[in-house]
Parts: C-alpha cells; sequence; structure tokens
C-alpha cells in the first residue's frame, strides 16, 4: 500500500508533468479546452454582471430595498456555489447551462455588493446638481450615478472574476465533455496522473493572467476616469 | 419658452422671496425671509458661516421646500420645481469624469439638447472665460480658479433669467481673488439682462460687485439690513468714498463685527 502510494506520487513529479503538459496541449487538444472553460466563465460573469448590477443599483437607491435585501442576500452568500449543483442539474439539464448558472451564481454577489456600494458613495451633491439643473430621477441616474459607479462596478467584477474561475473547474466536472474540470477527471480516468497535474498548472496560470489583466485594465480606467478623487 | 420668462403681471420681480422659512427636520434655518430682485440686478447677500445662505439658494433653486412663505419668480413659485434658474453650487462641482466641454454642457445634456449644438454654443464662450485652450481637460488637471470659471460657465449656459452663486470666489487666494472680480463685473455686463444673487462673506467684495447688498443674521437667518450701492452719491470721490464706508460700517455692526475689527479687516484687504 504505502509503496504503492509513494510510486502514485512520482507520477504527479516536475519531469512527468513537462512531458503531461506536451500531452495536453498536443493530443488532448489543450487550447480548445482552454478556449472552452474561458468562454464558459465568460458566459457565466456577463450574466452575474447583467443580473447583478441592475439588482446593486437597486439596492443602492432604494433604502427600504437594501434593509429588507440585506440578511437575504449575506445568507445567499454564505451558499457554497456548488450546492446549488442539483438543483442546477434539475432545472437545466445536462450541458453548458448549469455550468453558467452555478458560475453564475458564485459571482453574481460581489458585482451586486460592490455595485450598492458605490452607489451609496456617490456625493450627494452631484446627485444635487443634477436635480438643481433639471434633472428627473432617471437622468441623474444616467448621467451622474452610473458613470460614478463604473470603477466599482469594475472592481465587483474583478472580484466576481477570480470566484467563477474557482467555481468553473468542479462546475465541468459534471455533465460537460471538454473544458479544463473535464480533462482533470478525464485524465484521472485514464490514470494519467501527470497530466491531472499539467491541467492544474494551466488552471492556475490562466486564473492569474486573468486576474493581473483584469487588474491592469481596472487601474486604467480608474487613473482616467478619476485621478481628480 | 422658459417658464420664467413668461411675465406675470402681478409681479415683474424677477426673484421675490415672501416671509419663507425654512428647516431641516426640526433644525430651523431661515426665518421669514423677505426681499426681492428686479430684472438685471445684481444682489450680494452676506452672513456669517452658517447662517443659512446656502439654504436660502436651495429653496429658491426648488431643491428645499420652504414650510412657510413662497418664492416666486414673475409671479410664479420656484418652491418644488427645479432646472429654473441658473444654480452655482458653493464649491465648483465639477464631475471628474467629464472634459471641460462636457461638464459645461451638462446642463444642456439634461434638458436634452442635441450635443454638437450645445457644444457649439459653449465653444463661443470659452475664450471670454479663458478657457480656450482646455475643452479637453478633465477638472483634476485645471486649476482652482479655471474650475470656478468653468463651473461659472456650466450656470450661464443653463440660460436661466436668474443666477445664483454660491461663493463663487470662495477658494481663490486673494490676488487671483480681485482679479475675478473685475473679471467677474465684466461679464455680468455682458449678460445685463440677468439677475443675479451673489453669496460672499467678504463684505469688499459685496460692495465691490453689489447693486445692493444683503446682510443675513446668524441662524436662523433672516434679512436684517439692506443697502442699495446705486444711491451713493457720486459728487466727489471723497464724499463717495465716505458713503460707502458709512455702508460697510452699517453691514460690519449688522454682522455683529465690531468697528475696531473691522478697521483691521478694511487695511487687511486693500
Ligand atoms: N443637509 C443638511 N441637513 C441638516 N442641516 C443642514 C444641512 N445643510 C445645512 N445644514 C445646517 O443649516 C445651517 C445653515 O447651513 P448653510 O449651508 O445654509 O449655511 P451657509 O450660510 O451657507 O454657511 P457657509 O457660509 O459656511 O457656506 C447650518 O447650521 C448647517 O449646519
Ligand atoms: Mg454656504
Amino acid at each position: 500500500m504505502l509503496t504503492n502510494d509513494d510510486h502514485l506520487l512520482t507520477r504527479f513529479g516536475p519531469v512527468d508533468t513537462v512531458e503531461a503538459l506536451h500531452t495536453f496541449f498536443f493530443a488532448y487538444d489543450g487550447v480548445s479546452q482552454v478556449v472552452a472553460s474561458t468562454q464558459r466563465l465568460l458566459v457565466g460573469l456577463l450574466i452575474a454582471s447583467l443580473v447583478g448590477a441592475p439588482i446593486g443599483i437597486a439596492i443602492g437607491v432604494s433604502r427600504p430595498l437594501e434593509s429588507a435585501s440585506s440578511v437575504l442576500m449575506q445568507f445567499l452568500r454564505m451558499i457554497s456555489p456548488l450546492s446549488w449543483t442539483p438543483i442546477a442539474l434539475i432545472l437545466f439539464g445536462i450541458g453548458d447551462t448549469p455550468v453558467y448558472f452555478l458560475v453564475a451564481i458564485g459571482s453574481v454577489w460581489p458585482i451586486v455588493i460592490n455595485t450598492a456600494a458605490g452607489v451609496k458613495s456617490v456625493d450627494p451633491r452631484w446627485k444635487l446638481l443634477a436635480k438643481s439643473l433639471g434633472a428627473t430621477p432617471m437622468e441623474t441616474l444616467i448621467s451622474i450615478i452610473l458613470p460614478a459607479i463604473q470603477t466599482h462596478v469594475l472592481t465587483g467584477i474583478r472580484v466576481a472574476l477570480g470566484i467563477g474561475w474557482v467555481v468553473l473547474v468542479p462546475a465541468e466536472m459534471l455533465g460537460v465533455d471538454n473544458g479544463l474540470g473535464y480533462s482533470i477527471l478525464d485524465a484521472r480516468d485514464r490514470l494519467e496522473y501527470g497530466e491531472v497535474t499539467a491541467v492544474i498548472l494551466v488552471i492556475g496560470f490562466i486564473g492569474f493572467v486573468m486576474d493581473l489583466a483584469s487588474r491592469n485594465l481596472l487601474s486604467k480606467v480608474n487613473n482616467e476616469s478619476l485621478s481628480a478623487a | 419658452m422658459r417658464p420664467e420668462s413668461r411675465r406675470n403681471s402681478k409681479s415683474s420681480f424677477a426673484v421675490e422671496v415672501i416671509n419663507m422659512s425654512a428647516s431641516y427636520g426640526d433644525f430651523q434655518t431661515l426665518d421669514k425671509v423677505c426681499f426681492n430682485a428686479s430684472t438685471g440686478e445684481l444682489l450680494c447677500i452676506v452672513g456669517e458661516s452658517g447662517c443659512g445662505k446656502s439654504t436660502l439658494f436651495n429653496v429658491i433653486a426648488g431643491l428645499i421646500e420652504p414650510y412657510e412663505g413662497d418664492v416666486l419668480s414673475y409671479g410664479v413659485t420656484l418652491s418644488k420645481k427645479t432646472g429654473r434658474v441658473g444654480y452655482m453650487p458653493q464649491r465648483d462641482l465639477l464631475l471628474p469624469w467629464k472634459r471641460l466641454i462636457s461638464n459645461i454642457t451638462l446642463g444642456a445634456e439634461l434638458a436634452g439638447i442635441e450635443k454638437g449644438v450645445a457644444r457649439e454654443q459653449a465653444r463661443g464662450l470659452l475664450p471670454m472665460f479663458g478657457l480656450a485652450e482646455f475643452e479637453k481637460y478633465y477638472p483634476y488637471q485645471m486649476s482652482g480658479g479655471m474650475r470656478q470659471r468653468a463651473a461659472l460657465l456650466r450656470t450661464i449656459l443653463t440660460g436661466h433669467q436668474v443666477l445664483l452663486l454660491d461663493e463663487p470666489l470662495g477658494s481663490l487666494d486673494a490676488l487671483t481673488r480681485k482679479r475675478m472680480q473685475q473679471w467677474l463685473l465684466k461679464i455680468i455686463k455682458n449678460h445685463a439682462d440677468r439677475t443675479i444673487l451673489f453669496v460672499t462673506h467678504d463684505v469688499d467684495e459685496a460692495l465691490y460687485l453689489a447693486d445692493r447688498v444683503l446682510v443675513m443674521s446668524s441662524r436662523p437667518g433672516t434679512i436684517v439690513y439692506e443697502a442699495d450701492l446705486r444711491s451713493i452719491p457720486q459728487e466727489t470721490a471723497v464724499i463717495k468714498r465716505e458713503s460707502l464706508n458709512a455702508i460697510k460700517r452699517q453691514v460690519m455692526d449688522k454682522l455683529g463685527v465690531n468697528e475696531r475689527d473691522s478697521y483691521f479687516r478694511h487695511h487687511a484687504h486693500r
């Protein structure tokens, strides 16, 4: 037993891994696995943003809504996104849709929370200024609040990106037949443990690069629009 | 056609504040404020910090509802309605994410006026405001004086007949301020049809710019003194200066600043 385990562990070692990376990318079309995963992540994030930002704005502008939703939000936020898996499968069957759902429900909270916080931190004098110029509440929303919360929303999306990526891999272990999560299971089933390590490295690397890129993008947007602060 | 240009036979005052009182919750800020301004007049309102000058402007701009009395413009009530007067709030309040040109055309943007038209009109006024080369600047790239000129231009570009300027030269150093006062007088002469209410805590500035000076008491604010500077005898320079000094002493007195203080203040400002 012990010798067996030792033997197994050596198969996760660095030399095998480099070889396995090669195998993963050339024999198992690693690039299209990466593309499939990234695409699922982006769809999930898009859904999370389209749902999360408006909810965040509504919570930010309406005090009653804020107090009504805060307990519910904290409650939902604490549920691991993967706990939704059975419900996702019942609702959406197998395929890409439940994966989108799991990514979205995991990553929607930072977007909601950041957007709401952004709306609440808008300088009230800007809103008064718009009002004094005759703006309706809707015009104030469009001309003042939306541009003012831009960085808050983007920060929320950046946090959501990290969570979405983490949720994506286990979500891809059910009911889909490509992507990085699937590749891990597939390699395990073929007893190619070196390849498991290789895919893990790829996952970490891509997550790291995406976070770095979004961080840079965010600070660029910040510099451009809000240097006055 | 703007509502305030619809002359009402009942009243020809551009601004008419009638026994108006306002509060923030239980906190009374204005007590039976009463004054009026005719078309083309420039009124300076002076009063100590916290006496309710900005609150008065917020009421006239329709942002706060008075609990008593009313504010009219040519017989039409201004309370509860926004977008009827040009309001330059205390501090410039330019939006940091907008370039100068879109900041000054914010009023037009909100009024749904076509961007190109609004900008064309705004560009025509940029040189006079010393902003001609800076239309692409963000507020953080502009000096304090530029920002205040931009905020003033934004207010003028609303096209409203009544302008409320809350300490438009507030955060400027003494030198720039002096220059801006002279410049402001020129601007005002170019817009002689506009009626201007101007808040300042600088009595000399008020005496220099105003047609009439109104003194507000400390909170709850009300108008305790009014001086018409156009009625000053102009026969000789000495008479003129003496009458101006007499008015200034009156104003200082109403503000609760004693003679000795005002002597020093007077000289500090020259
Ligand atoms: N939004 C508000 N809620 C409650 N109280 C307020 C509010 N705004 C102003 N006040 C209070 O009302 C009083 C009058 O304020 P206001 O801003 O009108 O004074 P001001 O004369 O403009 O002073 P300053 O010269 O310092 O600008 C002050 O005591 C202030 O604390
Ligand atoms: Mg004030």
